[in-house]
């Protein structure tokens, strides 16, 4: 079997590096190999090994963040009570008329913790019904969604630059100019379409001026 | 008192639904009383026991987003003290709907505290991102399990994990913390999973649970019959580890 190309990359040491950015973490080779079996037990704990240093904020933590930021305060005032729940429910069923398998001890439970619950808290935006709404066949409407000034106002900008050519070409891969202007081109284009029809009537107008002369020298014969 | 873990790392793929669902039925076997919570649109934990999330009708999507739900409408039960809150497609939409609000991470908390399920444990499987329904996750929870697999690009993402946590705490949820770190997918005869596997309890020392779980094709194959590796082989290896991981998690929160 052939040797390895490449010099195996190892984590020793590096823990701390990957696990919580430590940058000052550095490989140890010389420690000696890790058996599984011979893993040192915990020791006590070191709330400092946790501790990240104030630098490591990751972007990818932003919509989490956006989130939490703008949910509002756990004692925030609710908005709007409901009468309580009425406790005495029919069997449960789901959509197929199935009873779901739940118990009527669970259930019963359950009630319990209604009827102690506090009333309940609803925000008066209404929440489009779910039967509404496909998961397959999320559509985006682009229209609602809002961007950011700048980013609306680079959006803009492109628009308007689609249309100019940024760069002229070279003098020597200049197209010719047209024959003729596009308003001529098209006028002709509408008289070649018409020239049958124009053609058709006049010779319908012979046709019924030679059958009327041919009648009129008949009519004059049979008068004789 | 109802103890609530979520299960969370933004890395797909290194168990933690099928983490979330032996250690549910782990729990029970010991006769305490379970709800699982799938919060994850895959909703790997639901098929994990049998629930197709294609099927799902009623579940935590509906709980999330309607302040009158029912949490026995929205669950079902699946064994003998374990309860499942399935997740369905429509988690996806629930999603959309929830980034409009103002409080879209404070959902799955507020509605456990109107309704508080009468069990001893709350145990959420959260997907693989950091986003809205994850942040329902991480706010409802006292308690954390952060799996990783054994691996150097697996280990990079707990970071942004234990900042997350760091971040909700200060914020949000104060109660929330660590309950422990878990090595999943471990591979005995790798060298770099043991090394893997020796950085991290380097690092988080008692944080870590002792419990490591190995890889083992059982995990792939229980979810396709749809049960529990503990429903499915329960004399396996993988199901004595369960087994062990929930009893330190019993130990740790006394």
């Amino acid at each position: 079997m052939a040797e390895n190309d490449f010099q195996r990359a190892s984590m020793r040491g590096l823990g701390k590096k990957i696990l919580l950015g430590d940058e000052s973490a550095q490989p140890t080779d010389s420690v000696a190999p890790f058996e599984p079996t011979s893993v040192s037990k915990p020791t006590p704990d070191d709330p400092a090994v946790l501790k990240l240093t104030a630098d490591e904020e990751l972007d990818l933590l932003a919509a989490v963040s956006a989130s939490i930021s703008a949910a509002p305060h756990p004692a925030a005032p609710k908005q709007q009570t409901l009468p309580p729940l009425e406790l005495d429910m029919p069997p449960v069923a789901n959509l197929d008329g199935e009873t779901l398998p739940l118990t009527g001890d669970l259930q019963s439970l359950v009630a319990d913790a209604y009827e102690t619950a506090e009333p309940m808290s609803i925000d008066t935006e209404a929440i489009p019904p779910l039967e509404d709404e496909s998961p397959s066949f999320i559509v985006l409407n682009l229209t609602d969604v809002a961007l950011p000034p700048e980013v609306a106002a680079l959006v803009d900008e492109n628009f308007e630059t689609w249309n100019e050519p940024t760069l002229s070409p070279p003098k020597s891969e200049l197209p010719p100019p047209p024959a003729a202007s596009p308003p001529a081109r098209a006028e002709r284009n509408e008289l070649s379409h018409m020239l049958p029809l124009i053609a058709g009537w006049v010779v319908a107008i012979l046709v019924l001026i030679y059958q009327l002369l041919k009648d009129n020298d008949k009519n004059e014969k049979d008068e004789e | 008192m109802t103890r609530t873990l979520v299960i969370a790392n933004q890395k797909g793929g290194i168990g933690k639904s099928t983490t979330a669902a032996n250690i549910g039925r782990a729990l029970t076997e010991q006769g305490y009383q379970v709800l699982l919570i799938d919060l994850d649109p895959q909703g790997g934990l639901s098929a994990a026991l049998g629930v197709d999330s294609y099927d799902v009708q009623f579940g935590s999507h509906i709980f999330l987003l309607h302040d009158s739900a029912p949490i026995y409408r929205v669950s079902q039960r699946i064994g003998d003290n374990l309860f499942l809150m399935p997740a369905s497609l429509h988690l996806t939409v629930a999603e959309i709907q929830l980034a409009r609000r103002t409080d879209a991470v404070i959902r799955l908390r507020d509605a456990l505290e109107r309704q508080p399920p009468p069990v001893d444990f709350i145990i959420m499987d959260t997907p693989p991102t950091l986003g809205i329904l994850t942040a329902n996750g991480l706010v409802a929870a006292d308690e954390l399990i952060i799996p990783v697999q054994c691996q150097y690009l697996a280990m990079r993402g707990v970071r942004t994990m234990m900042q997350a946590m760091q971040r909700l705490q200060k914020n949000v949820n104060p109660s929330l913390h660590l309950l422990g770190v878990l090595a999943t997918l471990y591979q005995a005869e790798s060298l770099h999973s043991q090394e893997a596997l020796g950085e991290m309890r380097s690092v988080f020392k008692q944080r870590m649970f002792e419990t490591v779980l190995a890889y083992d094709d059982i995990m792939a194959e229980a979810p396709v019959a749809g049960k529990s590796i503990i429903d499915y082989a329960p004399t396996h290896p993988a199901a004595h580890a369960y087994r062990a991981l929930a009893t330190e998690i019993i130990n740790r929160g006394n």
